[in-house]
C-alpha cells in the first residue's frame, strides 16, 4: 500500500516536473524583426462563399494574434457580405453556428473584386505597381520581415485559377518568390494553399526559407466542411477549418510549434492528404513558434534621457500671419446630444 | 522508265515548254524556301526575343558586397521621410489643449535644416480626440504605471488610427499623448522603476511621449503643455530612430558617411541581384529606360565611394542619392514584368500551330526539288 502510495507520487512528481520544463524551453530566436500577411482569394461567385470565409477566417486569426492591419494585405475577388443573394447581408460566416462574423466592421480589404488579379498579386510580391500605388496596397517588406502568404480559390495541376478567367502557373509563382528573395523581400516565408491538387503549386519553388504546406496533394481534390442550409452554400472548406480550430487555441504568448500546426488535419477528417515542402526551409519546424509567422510583437526601447533643445523664440512674421488666417481651420466639436436619455412626456393640464 | 525512254527522243517543243515550266517551278519552291526560312526565321527570332538593353553585367555582379550584419534595423532607407506629429486629446471636453503644431515644427527645423542633406523631411501634424491608449494601466498610490510589458500592445490600436499610410512616403510617427486629468501616467520600466523622460521608442515606427496635465491646468480646464520637453523629446526620438548620436557636427557627418555607405551597399546589392535575375528567369524584359537607369546607378555609385574616399562627404552624398533613386527605380520598374503572361515553355506552344502547317508544303516541296535536280544531271552524264 505504502509502496502503491510511493510509486503514485513518483509518478506524479514527475510527470509535473516534465511539464514544468516543458514550459520553459527556450525556443531559439527566428531572426526576424516583423511580421507580414499576403492573404488572398481567388474565386468569385456566390456558390465559392467558403473561400471568402476561408480568407477572413484566417485575417481574424492572424489579426487576433498581433499582425496589424498596415502589415496585412487581403486580397478578396468578389464581395460576399453585400452579394444581393446573402440572407445575412453585411455578414460573413466560416461556421453554420454564425458565432462569428469575420466581415466585422474593422475588416480592411486592400485588393477587391476585379482588382484581384494575377498580374496585380505578381506585382504586389515583388514590388513592382505602378508608381503612384498607395502604400497599403504595397508590400513594404524587407530582409528582417516573416510573410505568411494564404492562398484558396479553386485550383489544378500546376495552377491556381484568378476569377475564373485566368490562371497562375506554379513556375510563375516560384519565379515571384525568388524575385522576392532576391531583393531581401523576405526573411522566411510561410506558404499556405487550400485548394485542389494543392501541392503542386508548391512544387517548383527553389528559393530558399520557404516552408510551404498544401491542402491536398496532386491528383486529390480538397473538400469542403458542411454546408449552412439557412445561407444555402458551403460555408467553409476541411483544411481551413481544423486549421482555425488549431489557432483558436493559440494566443500571443502560446508556445505552440510549427510542427504541431503541419500535423493539423490527418487525412481521417481531411479526406485529402495535407501535403508538406520543408526541404527549403533551414530551422526544424518543430521547434519554431507558431507566433513566428502567425503573431507579431512591436519591438519596444525605453528613451532613457532626454536632451534638452533651446527654442527658438524668434517666429517668422509671414508664417504668424499665415497661421492668422487659417486660424480655427480645425477644430474640435463636441459630438451630438446623447440621445439615449428618456425624455418622460408631462401628462397634465397646461 | 517511261519518263527516261521520253528523254531520249529527240526535244519536242511541248517538251521544251515542260521543262521551262519544271524550272520556273523549282525556282518558286526555291524562293518560297529561301523567304521562308533563310531570312523569315531569323527576322522571327529577332522580333520576338525578350529585348534586354545593353547592360554593364559584369560590374553589376563583380562587388564587393558588406556582409549585413544583423543590427537591429531601422527606419528603412528612404530620400523623403514624413514627419507625421500626432497629439492624442482623449478628453476634449474636460480638458482644453492649447498647442500649435505648427509651432513644434518651428522649433524642430534647426535639427532637420542640419540633416535636410541626407533626406527631405516633411512635417506633418493630426489631432486624434476621444482616443485612449487601449491598454489598462495599474494604480499606484496617487498616479498610474504602464508597465514595460504593456508597451508594445500600445503601438497597434494607435496605428489603426493614424492613417500614416496615406502619403507615398515612409513615416516616421511622433505621438504625444495627453493622459486623464483624473489619470496621470507614467511609465515604469521592467525594474518597476519610473522612467524619468515618460517617453518611448519603436524601431522603425516612431516614439510616443506621454504627457500628464498638472493639477492646476486640470482645476482651470485649459492646458497651456511647455513646449521644451516636447521639442526635447521628439528631437531625441530621432536621433535615435535614426542612429545618429548627438548634434554636434561630428556626429552628423558621421550619420552622413554612414548613409553614403548604406545607399551605396543597398545600389550595389539591388544591381547584383537584378543581374542574377536577369541570368535564372528569361522573360524579364529590360527597356532602354531602365538600361539607362542602371547605367546611372552603377556610375554614380562608384562616383560616390571615390568621393567618400577623397573625404568630399556632401558630394558623396549626392552621387548616392542619385544611385540609390536610379537602383530601386530599375529594379522595381513595372515594365520589367512586361512578358509575364508569356514564360517560355508557352512560347512553342503558341508558334507551332501558326507556322507548321506552312512549312510541311515547302518542305515536301523540297524532296521535289531534289527528284528534279536529280533528273537533270542523268541526262548529261548519259550524254557524255
Amino acid at each position: 500500500m505504502l509502496f502503491l502510495k510511493a510509486l503514485t507520487s513518483y509518478i506524479l512528481i514527475s510527470f509535473l516536473i516534465n511539464l514544468c520544463q516543458a514550459q520553459s524551453i527556450n525556443f531559439p530566436k527566428g531572426g526576424q524583426t516583423n511580421n507580414w500577411a499576403v492573404l488572398v482569394d481567388t474565386s468569385r461567385f456566390w456558390f465559392n462563399y467558403r473561400h471568402v470565409a476561408n480568407v477572413l477566417s484566417i485575417y481574424r486569426s492572424v489579426k487576433r494574434l498581433g499582425i496589424p492591419d498596415s502589415q496585412i494585405i487581403l486580397m478578396i475577388a468578389d464581395d460576399m457580405a453585400c452579394n444581393p443573394r446573402n440572407p445575412r447581408p453585411a455578414t460573413v460566416f466560416n461556421n453554420a453556428n454564425q458565432h462569428i462574423n469575420v466581415y466585422g466592421d474593422d475588416v480592411e480589404v486592400d485588393y477587391r473584386g476585379y482588382e484581384v488579379t494575377v498580374e496585380n498579386f505578381v506585382r504586389l510580391l515583388t514590388g513592382r505597381l505602378p508608381p503612384g500605388t498607395p502604400r497599403s496596397k504595397q508590400l513594404l517588406t524587407d530582409e528582417g520581415s516573416n510573410v505568411l502568404v494564404y492562398l484558396t480559390g479553386h485550383g489544378g495541376d500546376g495552377f491556381l485559377k484568378f476569377q475564373d478567367s485566368e490562371e497562375i502557373t506554379s513556375q510563375e509563382m516560384a519565379d515571384a518568390l525568388e524575385q522576392m528573395w532576391q531583393k531581401q523581400r523576405y526573411h522566411e516565408t510561410f506558404f499556405m494553399i487550400d485548394t485542389c491538387q494543392a501541392a503542386s503549386m508548391y512544387e517548383r519553388f527553389y528559393s530558399p526559407n520557404i516552408l510551404a504546406v498544401g491542402s491536398s496533394l496532386v491528383g486529390e481534390d480538397s473538400l469542403s466542411h458542411h454546408v449552412d442550409p439557412a445561407i444555402g452554400v458551403y460555408i467553409i472548406d476541411r483544411y481551413t477549418y481544423y486549421a482555425l480550430e488549431f489557432l483558436e487555441n493559440v494566443d500571443r504568448q502560446s508556445n505552440k510549434t510549427m510542427g504541431e500546426f503541419l500535423q493539423v488535419c490527418p487525412k481521417s477528417v481531411c479526406i485529402s492528404t495535407v501535403g508538406v515542402r520543408r526541404d527549403l526551409f533551414k530551422r526544424n519546424p518543430d521547434y519554431v513558434p507558431i507566433t513566428d509567422f502567425f503573431g507579431s510583437v512591436r519591438p519596444v526601447s525605453l528613451l532613457t534621457e532626454v536632451k534638452i533643445q533651446p527654442l527658438t523664440s524668434k517666429r517668422q512674421e509671414a508664417k504668424e500671419s499665415n497661421q492668422s488666417k487659417t486660424i480655427n481651420k480645425y477644430r474640435y466639436v463636441p459630438p451630438l446630444v446623447n440621445f439615449n436619455t428618456v425624455i418622460t412626456p408631462r401628462i397634465g393640464t397646461q | 522508265m517511261v519518263h527516261e525512254e521520253n528523254k531520249n527522243e529527240p526535244k519536242s517543243p511541248s517538251n521544251e515548254e515542260d521543262e521551262k515550266e519544271a524550272t520556273y517551278r523549282i525556282y518558286s519552291i526555291l524562293s518560297y524556301f529561301v523567304i521562308l526560312v533563310i531570312v523569315g526565321f531569323p527576322v522571327w527570332w529577332y522580333t520576338t526575343r525578350v529585348y534586354r538593353a545593353s547592360l554593364p553585367i559584369n560590374e553589376m555582379y563583380e562587388v564587393h558586397l558588406k556582409n549585413k550584419s544583423n543590427r537591429d534595423f531601422g527606419i528603412p532607407l528612404s530620400l523623403d521621410y514624413d514627419i507625421l506629429i500626432t497629439f492624442v486629446h482623449p478628453d476634449p471636453s474636460g480638458l482644453d489643449i492649447d498647442l500649435n503644431g505648427g509651432d513644434i515644427d518651428v522649433n524642430l527645423q534647426p535639427f532637420l535644416k542640419q540633416i535636410a542633406p541626407v533626406a527631405n523631411f516633411i512635417v506633418k501634424s493630426q489631432w486624434l480626440y476621444l482616443t485612449d491608449l487601449g491598454v489598462i494601466p495599474k494604480k499606484v498610490s496617487d498616479h498610474y504605471a504602464l508597465q514595460e510589458n504593456q508597451l508594445p500592445h500600445v503601438i497597434s490600436p494607435l496605428e489603426a488610427k493614424m492613417w500614416s499610410h496615406l502619403s507615398e512616403r515612409p513615416a516616421v510617427n511622433l505621438v504625444l499623448y495627453f493622459s486623464y486629468c483624473s489619470t496621470p501616467l507614467f511609465i515604469y520600466n521592467d525594474r518597476n522603476m519610473k522612467v524619468p523622460t515618460n517617453a518611448f521608442l519603436s524601431p522603425r515606427w516612431g516614439g510616443v511621449y506621454i504627457v500628464n496635465p498638472d493639477k492646476s491646468s486640470c482645476e482651470t480646464r485649459r492646458f497651456k503643455p511647455d513646449l521644451s520637453p516636447i521639442v526635447s523629446t521628439f528631437v531625441t526620438q530621432i536621433q535615435h530612430l535614426f542612429k545618429i548620436k548627438g548634434v554636434k557636427a561630428e556626429d552628423i557627418k558621421q550619420f552622413k558617411i554612414r548613409t553614403v555607405e548604406e545607399m551605396v551597399g543597398s545600389t550595389r546589392r539591388t544591381l547584383k541581384s537584378l543581374a542574377q535575375l536577369l541570368s535564372e528567369i528569361g522573360s524579364i524584359v529590360i527597356s532602354d529606360e531602365v538600361g539607362d537607369k542602371i547605367n546611372i546607378a552603377v556610375d554614380n555609385a562608384n562616383l560616390s565611394e571615390q568621393f567618400l574616399e577623397e573625404g568630399d562627404v556632401d558630394l558623396a552624398l549626392k552621387h548616392a542619392k542619385i544611385a540609390f533613386l536610379n537602383s530601386e527605380g530599375a529594379f522595381s520598374d513595372p515594365s520589367l514584368l512586361a512578358l509575364l503572361y508569356f514564360p517560355h515553355d508557352q512560347k512553342y506552344a503558341v508558334y507551332i500551330p501558326l507556322f507548321l502547317p506552312i512549312m510541311i508544303p515547302v518542305f515536301m516541296s523540297l524532296a521535289l526539288v531534289k527528284k528534279w535536280y536529280r533528273n537533270r544531271k542523268i541526262p548529261k552524264v548519259k550524254s557524255e
